[in-house]
């Protein structure tokens, strides 16, 4: 039985309509349990998730590891870029001027056969 | 705290008997795991059941409660607080179903109208459920319909006492204007 305080008054006054809904609340109760094959459909459940778990787990791990590779090899690449002027034939020893060639000190030594 | 599932005599035994499931599932104990769901399994049903007006539904969830809760089981801090723990972990589950259900009737409130005043009040319950915020709705089944205590309703759903008077205060508030609502049609 429900009784409702009305604007803060010391006594109470029984509420009817709060009693009634309450009451109708009360007996449209579900009455469940649950089926006959609940605990082997939980155990089926559980070893399911159990086996998706390491998948689960380390995924974000493997992703982790695929971006840290895909970055360190981008690095690499950058760090041994060499570009292609640097080896174009205007740069090469022979084609230099005469006057612009290396000059090796020990030339006399250099016998011819 | 402990959500009461017996009330005889032997309840401490029953305690004893948890505490060593709760300490073997932290092992990966399967036998462990039926002993707790064969324990908890009726009530926890009854709740979710009553939570979200779908027996069917209820079932589901309650599996997905005890999975969540012995695969989080290092979550627990301590073992003699397990059914709070599983309680809260299905409160939640509940919660996350209601925000994502639309607001409209169900199929069984179609199929049922008009067969009797009970099954009519029955019916008019539903419906009127269906306009509680799911905060409201579980707060007020949980206490009225369920029969928790108010420390029980604040355990299971993770809020302070206050928090579940108020709330309580304001769902039978806004019940009471539908169902008046609801019979002046």
């Amino acid at each position: 039985m429900k009784w409702r305080k009305i604007k803060g008054e010391i006594t109470d006054q029984f509420d009817p309509v709060m009693d009634e809904m309450l009451g109708a609340l009360r007996r449209s109760t579900i009455e469940a349990e649950g089926s006959d094959n609940f605990e082997e459909a939980f155990l089926s459940r559980w070893r399911r998730a159990k086996e998706a778990r390491p998948v689960f787990f380390w995924s974000p791990v493997l992703v982790g590891a695929a971006v840290t590779a895909f970055a360190l090899l981008a690095l690499l690449q950058i760090i041994t870029y060499v570009p292609n002027d640097a080896v174009s034939p205007e740069n090469m020893e022979v084609s230099l001027p005469a006057s612009e060639r290396p000059i090796f000190g020990n030339s006399e030594i250099i016998t011819t056969p | 705290m402990s959500f009461s599932v017996s009330s005889s005599t032997d309840s401490r035994e029953l305690r004893a008997d948890e505490l060593k499931w709760v300490a073997r599932v932290r092992q990966g104990d399967e036998l462990a795991m039926s002993a707790l769901v064969g324990k908890h399994r009726q009530r926890l049903v009854h709740v979710a059941a009553n939570l979200l007006r779908d027996a069917h539904e209820a079932e589901d969830v309650s599996q997905e409660a005890f999975i969540k809760a012995f695969r989080e089981i290092n979550r627990l801090r301590e073992d003699r607080a397990f059914s709070g723990y599983l309680y809260r972990i299905c409160v939640r589950l509940c919660m996350d179903r209601l925000r994502a259900r639309k607001a409209e009737p169900s199929e069984f409130d179609v199929a049922m109208e008009s067969k009797g005043e009970q099954v009519e009040n029955r019916v008019v319950i539903e419906r009127l459920l269906t306009k509680l915020t799911p905060d409201l709705r579980i707060t007020i089944v949980l206490r009225e319909v369920e029969q928790f205590s108010y420390e029980e309703v604040a355990e299971a759903m993770n809020v302070p006492v206050g928090t579940v008077r108020s709330r309580l205060h304001s769902a039978r508030e806004k019940l009471r204007q539908l169902w008046m609502e609801a019979h002046s049609e």
